[in-house]
């Protein structure tokens, strides 16, 4: 084989995908919740991902397809497979990198952020990539083909049914949404490139449960239920029909709702640099996931991120009890899931009480504290005579 | 698939034998009886919106024959001619890519067509992922060096008829592609380096014998209506039935043509029905009855919702109407919700009888809420709750790996893997020519002819930089870590309520679930009690389903315990022939004590014998907990009948007594794992 050693990308055999009108994200009803969940996710990448469980027919799916419509710009280096960001060099693929340190102008553009699908009949090499045959066959070029990864780097990866997923997919899964990267090194190919996606997930837990591991990744989490209230069926019944007969004039029935949705999501998305988060409140939520008994640090941070997120989304500069609320119910329901066998979703009500107590303890604390201080400053105050004043009101400070 | 007849293929595709041959169907118009299964499928065929047909039915109720002369009434459709996908020439968003592209290059005009009949697509039950989803064509691949689809059995099905018979032994694998092609109507094809998309809307209908074992939750959502079929009984009709089979066996051509007028007159209906569907009302009031019935039976998600509102309206448009009425609902309701209501284990819900009533009552019954309870029991019952889980003894569900090779993934035990799942671990040389091709072997195993290939290839081939023959090529042999099935048989009879040993059983039960789950392990639960036995749980790996099975499950009556072993056993077989490579391990939790026969007359003792020595020479590894609890609880010695010990020593199994399972969570592990040693030793 006349093999050039130099490993070349190429690009998949991606013929033009169908583009079926999914239905408009702003015609769902009820699911609330779940909604809110994904718009927290478009707002903030940083969150992490959400996993939507749920009986069958609760419109997850269309939940999530649905959210491709609203999704906010970003800036992306107009001919790079991976939609490299032209301003942050750290964050680039290799290519782009040394384009950018040769002082080129990297060309861009802006793209709505995308959301790469993972059918769960995927194989291993496509979700990863692999050799292509056609370049190895033809011109015996060593390259790769770039699999849904690469796709997915700077925007969502969606695994419909993603308790069903293969364990070897999952794993590489995994590695990437550890590291950011993801390495191909098989079948003589060693090359690495960014991925960095936040993964959306749903699943019906009566199909089988999740692996812990992949569990831990999904950042919120939420659950969707059969909306019970009639006017809401009748409606969705309504909406089921009409969006079957013609999808176009559906969607363009709610084009002004989804136009005023991704506006917001856009605002929101501006304005969250700017909001702050009490310090106090800090505490309260390691108090929270405290007494919740939920493993590892890595809920904390995502409890604070959601809530900031939240407040942007209200508009608001300042983080409020009800962001912290919502955010700890969005994150810590199912993390603190200890048996498979015990039931541990709390309602908001219960969520309420947790903040409440969390904070009466604070409040507490801090009493004790200011008590402590009180005492010590009185001894000190007493003392001061005998001592240099100055001195010991800064230590007690 | 069936346009493709190139002499020189290097695959050799399961092809359908329909297809080719051109067989006459069997009119649909001359089939005796079964009315609400040709009603069911005529409906679909006028709108394939509702969502597709499932036949539940023993064997011989002719529900292949009614699916395949369904084409024969079914409206003929025009497709693109050369096109592997059979687009429809006129709509371009219904188009394939390259249909599309076509349609667009050529200025929007109609893509040449012809016009034909739709086509079954069959989907057997051996069908790999690769056949059912399309997969990379190796021929051109190889040969020439080109990268392009191999279409599958969904591509096959798009615009017309997707045909599962056994649909409830279809491998799990299969299932997960089929959902997610049959609600989006999409398929996405991202295997082998091929990354494609095509379009796959077709009406799906399944058989199943009920007796085999249930549907996954998830497929029997997607599928609108269910029907029962069920043998004829009226003798007439069993004599028409053989005599008009006879007469189209003897000639084909001119029964069909007996009932050409028949087939004309419904095949006019249909299409007559069609132009009227988009004119039918379903009026406010209607549409809220229709919720209100999903609301009043939890009907499960809001799938039901839509399926009954498609379903009435198209009941309308048969009958000609523009306006829906009650009797159409009803009619859709006895289609659509017996099965999506939640049963209770080990109560009947065969054909609940009292759907007609919902309608009634929901209808009658405006705002006032009452709850409605049913009663069916006869004999005392009582719910025990779920004990506190224990821990099992370590390796209590264990089996050493082997070299059979198996699909599906779990943690219990590596195992070679088949398909395209599991670690590339080694290549070896192929006995055929393979699927799972390993590129990198393959290429160094043709580099030393490279030379000589060259010199001697002419035309086209000449231009490739690598020459492959097929005997360069290699398989990948791959590794996976698979799962077991435990099949939990429990003793849900009076005995077990003698002191809570039912709340211990359960507690046990719970903590094998737990370990299944841990180790993703497929369990299922056979429970029985009084006359009969029932699979209260069909396997599944979802704790979700087991936890509230097994809070529910009731205990009370007498003690079949043969034919809850037979139920279990029969359980396995069935999944074996799913996967023929499926470890099965059957636990069986009684106090031993049988006293009903399945037989009448024959001794119940004797009968647990026989089973659980035909359960023996199985390959079953099995597992006895004895139930029996000593008075004093284990603390002295005790006068215990242990017959459960029996029917271990029969089993050839480990045999466990419940007392104990409780001590080891006190601390006596060791010498639980020793008698365990000493058993295993001693038996497998």
């Amino acid at each position: 084989m006349a093999t050039k050693t130099e490993t070349k990308q190429a690009a998949p055999a991606k013929q033009e995908g169908l583009q079926r009108i999914p239905y408009p994200f702003a015609a769902i009803i009820g699911q609330e919740r779940m909604k809110l969940a994904l718009i927290l996710n478009a707002i903030n990448p940083q969150i992490g991902g959400v996993l939507i469980r749920g009986e069958r027919g609760t419109g997850k799916t269309i939940a999530v397809r649905g959210l491709a419509d609203v999704l906010p710009m970003i800036k992306v280096v107009s001919d790079c497979r991976f939609h490299c960001n032209p301003d942050d060099p750290s964050e680039m693929c290799a290519s782009c990198r040394e384009r950018f340190e040769k002082g080129e102008k990297l060309p861009r553009e802006m793209r709505k952020v995308h959301i790469a699908e993972l059918p769960i009949g995927a194989t291993e090499d496509r979700a990863i990539g692999t050799l292509n045959i056609e370049k190895a066959i033809k011109e015996g070029i060593k390259a790769l083909d770039l699999g849904i990864l690469a796709d997915a780097n700077r925007g969502i990866l969606y695994v419909d049914n993603i308790n069903l997923l293969d364990d070897h997919v999952v794993d590489v899964l995994l590695d990437s949404a550890a590291m950011g990267v993801n390495v191909v090194e098989r079948e003589g190919i060693s090359v690495s490139h960014p991925a960095k996606f936040i993964l959306f997930g749903t699943m019906n837990p009566e199909e089988g449960e999740l692996r812990p591991q992949l569990h831990d990744r999904l950042a919120l989490q939420v659950a969707a239920f059969t909306v019970n209230d009639l006017k809401s069926r009748v409606q969705i019944v309504k909406n089921a029909e009409e969006y079957e007969k013609n999808p176009e004039a559906f969607r363009d029935k709610y084009v002004n709702e989804t136009k005023a949705l991704t506006a917001r999501i856009e605002a929101a998305r501006k304005f969250l640099p700017q909001v702050e988060i009490p310090t106090g409140y800090l505490r309260i939520i390691a108090r929270i996931s405290t007494e919740l008994d939920v493993d590892g640090h890595r809920p904390d941070i995502i409890v604070v991120r959601t809530a900031m997120t939240h407040a942007a989304f209200e508009g608001r500069k300042q983080v409020t009890e009800d962001d912290l609320r919502l955010a700890a119910e969005l994150t810590l329901n199912f993390r603190m899931r200890r048996t498979p066998f015990e039931e541990a979703t709390l309602g908001t009500s219960k969520f309420q009480q947790v903040l409440d107590h969390a904070k009466k303890m604070e409040e507490q604390a801090r009493e004790r504290l200011a008590k402590r201080q009180a005492t010590i400053s009185q001894k000190a105050e007493a003392a001061a005579p005998k001592t240099v004043a100055g001195a010991v009101k800064g230590k007690t400070k | 698939m069936a346009t493709k007849t190139g002499s020189k293929k290097v695959i050799d595709k399961t092809q359908n034998p329909q297809e080719s041959l051109q067989r006459i169907p069997f009119p649909f118009t001359a089939i005796i009886g079964q009315e609400k299964m040709k009603l069911a499928l005529v409906l679909n065929a006028i709108n394939p919106q509702i969502g597709g047909v499932l036949i539940r039915g023993e064997r011989g109720t002719c529900k292949t024959v009614a699916v395949r002369a369904l084409t024969d009434i079914l409206p003929s459709i025009k497709v693109v001619s050369d096109c592997k996908f059979h687009c429809n020439p006129d709509e371009p968003t219904e188009m394939c890519p390259t249909c599309q592209a076509r349609y667009y290059a050529g200025g929007n005009k109609p893509l040449p067509s012809v016009t034909r009949k739709m086509k079954v697509a069959d989907l057997p039950l051996g069908a790999t992922e690769d056949r059912v989803l399309g997969t990379i064509d190796l021929e051109n691949a190889i040969k020439k060096g080109e990268r392009t689809l191999d279409p599958g059995i969904l591509a096959e099905a798009n615009r017309g008829i997707l045909y599962v018979d056994e649909i409830n032994l279809l491998d799990d694998n299969v299932i997960n592609s089929l959902l997610d092609a049959s609600s989006s109507k999409v398929n996405v094809v991202e295997r082998e380096g091929i990354s494609f998309s095509h379009p796959s809307n077709f009406i799906l209908v399944g058989t199943m014998d009920p007796g085999e074992g249930e549907l996954r939750p998830q497929l029997l959502d997607r599928i609108a209506l269910h029907v029962i079929v069920k043998t004829i009984s009226n003798l007439d009709q069993k004599v028409q039935v053989i005599t008009e089979r006879n007469e189209f066996d003897r000639d084909p051509v001119a029964f069909t043509k007996k009932y050409e007028k028949q087939s004309s007159e419904l095949r006019d209906r249909i299409i007559k029905a069609r132009a009227l569907l988009d004119k039918v009302e379903l009026p406010e009031d209607k549409l809220v009855l229709i919720s209100r019935i999903c609301k009043e039976v939890k009907a499960e998600g809001q799938r039901p919702d839509i399926m009954l509102s498609r379903t009435s309206k198209t009941l309308a448009a048969y009958e000609g109407r523009t306006e829906v009425t009650d009797d159409d609902i009803k009619k859709a309701v006895e289609f659509i919700l017996p099965f999506r209501v939640r049963a209770t284990p080990m109560v009947e819900s065969d054909a609940p009888p009292y759907m007609d009533d919902v309608v009634d009552e929901v209808q009658s019954k405006e705002d006032e809420d009452k709850d409605e309870e049913e009663v069916t029991e006869e004999i005392p019952t009582h719910v025990f709750r779920v004990g506190a889980p224990i821990q099992l003894p370590r390796d209590m569900v264990k089996r050493r790996s082997d070299r059979i090779v198996r699909s599906g993934s779990g943690d219990r035990i590596k195992s070679l893997s088949t398909g395209r799942k599991g670690r590339y671990i080694k290549h070896r040389i192929p006995d055929d020519i393979p699927q799972d091709i390993a590129f990198d072997a393959t290429i160094r195993a043709a580099a030393p002819y490279q030379k000589f290939r060259r010199e001697s290839y002419q035309g086209d081939a000449k231009g490739l930089s690598l020459f492959i023959a097929n005997s360069d090529l290699r398989k990948k042999v791959r590794e996976n870590k698979v799962s077991t099935l435990i099949v939990l048989c429990v003793d849900a009879s009076g005995s077990m309520g003698v002191l809570r040993r039912m709340e211990a059983a359960k507690g046990v039960v719970l903590s094998l679930l737990m370990d299944a789950y841990q180790r993703r392990d497929k369990v299922s639960v056979v429970a029985f009690r009084g006359k009969e036995a029932a699979v209260v749980l069909p396997p599944t790996s979802s704790v979700e389903r087991a936890r509230k099975m097994l809070e529910i499950l009731p205990t009370g009556g007498r003690t079949p315990l043969a034919a809850g072993m037979l139920m279990a056993y029969n359980l396995i077989n069935s999944e074996r022939k799913k996967d023929p490579t499926i470890i099965p391990i059957f636990v069986l939790l009684t106090d031993g004590r049988a006293n009903v026969p399945i037989t009448e007359g024959s001794e119940p003792m004797d009968e647990v014998t026989e089973m659980a020595k035909l359960i023996r020479d199985d390959k079953v590894y099995p597992i006895v907990v004895d139930t029996e609890i000593p008075p004093s609880g284990g603390k002295f010695v005790d006068f215990v009948y242990e017959y459960a010990q029996d029917v271990a020593k029969d089993l050839n199994g480990v045999y466990y007594r419940l007392a104990d399972l409780d001590a080891v969570s006190l601390g006596s592990m060791i010498h639980m794992e020793k008698s365990m040693a000493v058993s295993a030793a001693t038996g497998s």
